[in-house]
């Protein structure tokens, strides 16, 4: 492994040098400059701001039942029509995005801090705690981790909180090891060895010095494992052992999808197509940033 | 050699063995358990309840009951029989395996065909129209959730054009020819394999980017080397590595789809079997199928690494070090 020269603003690009490809990096590019990147951002925005605005965007209550209208067509009245409890389903639509991306991140949340945590300790001490790190990743990727994930999530009763947290501690093993290898190749950088000869001790160094170069990688890795997570937690509503209705996911709004797709199409439509052009976009925002930051090759 | 694979699949037995503790206590920490079907039945009085846990032996101390679970599974491939439906579950294994199988390795291919192939054409044709919509539609791959797509191709294919089966694995009461077989194979079969087309056709046009902008592949082209030669011999057989890693590593998500495929296609592969285990508490067949896979995936993986050697020379199979390391300079 090669080692990189920090240059520009964003002195941590040395850091994804690890890769030792520094000769052939593009030069960093404008996040702005890419119009599908600026886009995706404007879209998360949007569908940001109509989730959290949900009351005002629609005159029924996200759980209200009208057992006059189960199931349904488009109307002026029901825009994409209702479910099979008579729930409008754009209401519900709007209030899913809230509870959807808000597992996403934390979930994100989570395994970020499992990965940093991990990924600098193992990279930083090496030696035994290193060992063990990379044994616990390799085993993580070597076991069927989803059907683990399904039987942590059922033996939890699909309570909220838990969801997240089995996400995010099935997903944080990209995080480490991404860290791991910066961090290995950061700690023999000269202004690491400066400020170890200075005196400064391993926690204000790693806190200091080495995590912010960390920084571009985290956060590019991070956007996409958004989409990732949101695609897990739809996986896991619409199979019944994720967020639990009455509470909308767009993954759980598609449970019974299948079953009443023949009389109410839309309503198995528009959640799936939430997911996707959510899900597109925050991987368009990741290609973006790393495009900026010139992490690609 | 021989050797070195049995020292490979003993080293991976503790594994498996761990992964089936992790399983057992959290099937245990479940509220209701095996019994729990039948306490909201009044007609049921404690005394009758407490025979029923006995009869399924989950009166006994978890650690026992994981004991002599563990000793019938790793001496006697024996995996206990099902609460539900009381077969065996090692027969019930035995009959689905097979379905399985056939989904992920019909899937498996389509995707290493299609996307190395698109991979290919994207590097090559960099910018170009094709490389263009190659990506939109794997950019579309990557966040498509499977099940979705699942349930809106049947809606399409089954219910609207009529043109394929919407679920099973061959048509009921009817001669099951091969070409009953294959029709109800197409969806499943691709609906699965479209995260990894997708992913693998990224890879594959990053990886071969990346060697054509290669030492070299310059070195290559100053000696006089015909533009195939250059792509064929040289840039694609060093991008190989790095793709044939990337494949192997997602194997376990193969996994994965198919518990999802199988139940949104109803198909009777092990992936259905366990998630049906799973909501009816059927611990036995929950645990068989997680052992079964398990095994399968490190099976998978040791066949990824006996490739990557023979890929490349430069790695030898000395031990786990190697390959680890190997794979983590790569990522």
């Amino acid at each position: 492994m090669t080692r990189g020269i920090a240059h520009g603003v964003f002195t941590g690009f040395g850091a994804a040098l690890a890769s030792g490809r520094s000769a052939r990096r593009r030069p960093p590019r404008h996040f702005f400059g890419n119009g599908t990147a600026v886009y995706s951002l404007m879209l998360i925005a949007l569908i940001l701001a109509v989730s959290l605005l949900a009351p005002l965007m629609t005159p029924y209550g996200r759980d209200a039942i009208d057992l006059g209208a189960i199931l349904a067509g488009p109307s002026p009245a029901h825009a994409l029509g209702t479910d099979d409890l008579g729930r409008d389903v754009f209401t519900r639509l709007i209030y899913a995005g809230r509870f959807s991306m808000l597992v996403a991140l934390c979930s994100v949340a989570i395994a970020l801090a499992v990965g940093l945590v991990t990924g600098t300790v193992a990279g930083y001490f090496g030696g035994a705690v290193d060992v063990a790190v990379t044994m616990t990743i390799d085993l993580f990727l070597s076991v069927p981790v989803f059907l683990v994930l399904l039987v942590a999530a059922s033996a939890g009763g699909g309570r909220l909180w838990l969801v997240p947290l089995v996400i995010g501690g099935t997903s944080w093993m990209e995080t480490a090891r991404i860290v791991r290898s910066l961090v290995m190749s950061l700690k023999e950088e000269s202004f690491v060895q400066a400020a170890r000869a200075a005196g400064a001790r391993d926690s204000s160094l790693i806190v200091r010095h080495v995590l912010p170069q960390a920084f571009p990688s985290v956060i590019v890795s991070a956007t996409t494992g958004f989409a990732q997570a949101m695609l897990v937690e739809s996986a896991l509503s619409f199979l019944g052992f994720g967020v639990q209705p009455p509470v909308p996911t767009w993954g759980n709004m598609l449970e019974n999808a299948n079953v009443f797709i023949r009389q109410a199409p839309l309503a198995a439509f528009a959640p799936g197509f939430m997911i996707i052009i959510t899900c597109l976009s925050f991987n368009n925002i990741g290609e973006g940033l790393r495009r900026m930051l010139a992490l690609d090759r | 050699m021989k050797k070195l694979i049995a020292k490979r699949l003993a080293r991976t037995l503790p594994l498996i063995v761990l992964i089936s503790i992790v399983t057992f206590a959290l099937l245990h920490l479940a509220p209701g358990g095996p019994a729990g079907v039948y306490s909201g039945n009044t007609r049921m009085s404690e005394s009758d309840l407490a025979r029923i846990r006995a009869n399924l032996g989950v009166d006994r101390p978890l650690a026992v009951q994981y004991f002599l679970w563990f000793k019938k599974v790793f001496l006697g491939l024996d995996f206990g029989t099902s609460y539900v439906t009381g077969q065996p579950v090692a027969l019930m294994i035995r009959d689905r395996l097979p379905a399985t199988l056939e989904l992920m390795g019909t899937a498996f291919i389509l995707a290493v065909l299609l996307g190395l192939s698109t991979g290919v054409v994207s590097a090559l044709r960099r910018d170009g129209l094709l490389d263009q919509i190659i990506s939109v539609i794997s950019a579309g791959g990557l966040s498509v959730p499977v099940f979705w797509l699942g349930i809106i191709a049947i809606y399409i294919f089954s219910l609207k054009l009529g043109v394929l089966p919407s679920g099973g694995r061959e048509t009921i009461g009817a001669q099951a020819g091969l070409a009953d077989h294959a029709r109800h194979l197409v969806l499943p079969a691709s609906v699965l394999s479209i995260g990894f087309f997708a992913s693998w056709s990224r890879y594959t046009r990053a990886q071969l980017l990346d060697a054509i902008r290669g030492d070299f592949v310059r070195t290559a082209r100053a000696k006089g080397l015909s533009e195939t030669a250059v792509i064929w011999k040289h840039a694609l057989r060093n991008a190989a590595l790095p793709i044939l890693t990337v494949i192997v590593m997602q194997i376990p998500t193969l996994f994965t789809g198919a518990v999802i495929t199988e139940t949104v296609f109803s198909w009777p592969g092990m992936g259905r079997m366990f998630y049906e285990g799973l909501e009816r508490h059927d611990y036995p067949r929950v645990l068989g199928v997680v052992v079964i896979f398990s095994f399968l995936i490190i099976l998978f993986n040791l066949i990824g690494d006996l490739l990557y050697s023979a890929v490349d020379p430069r790695i030898s199979l000395g031990g786990p070090a190697a390959v680890v390391a190997g794979r983590a300079e790569e990522q």
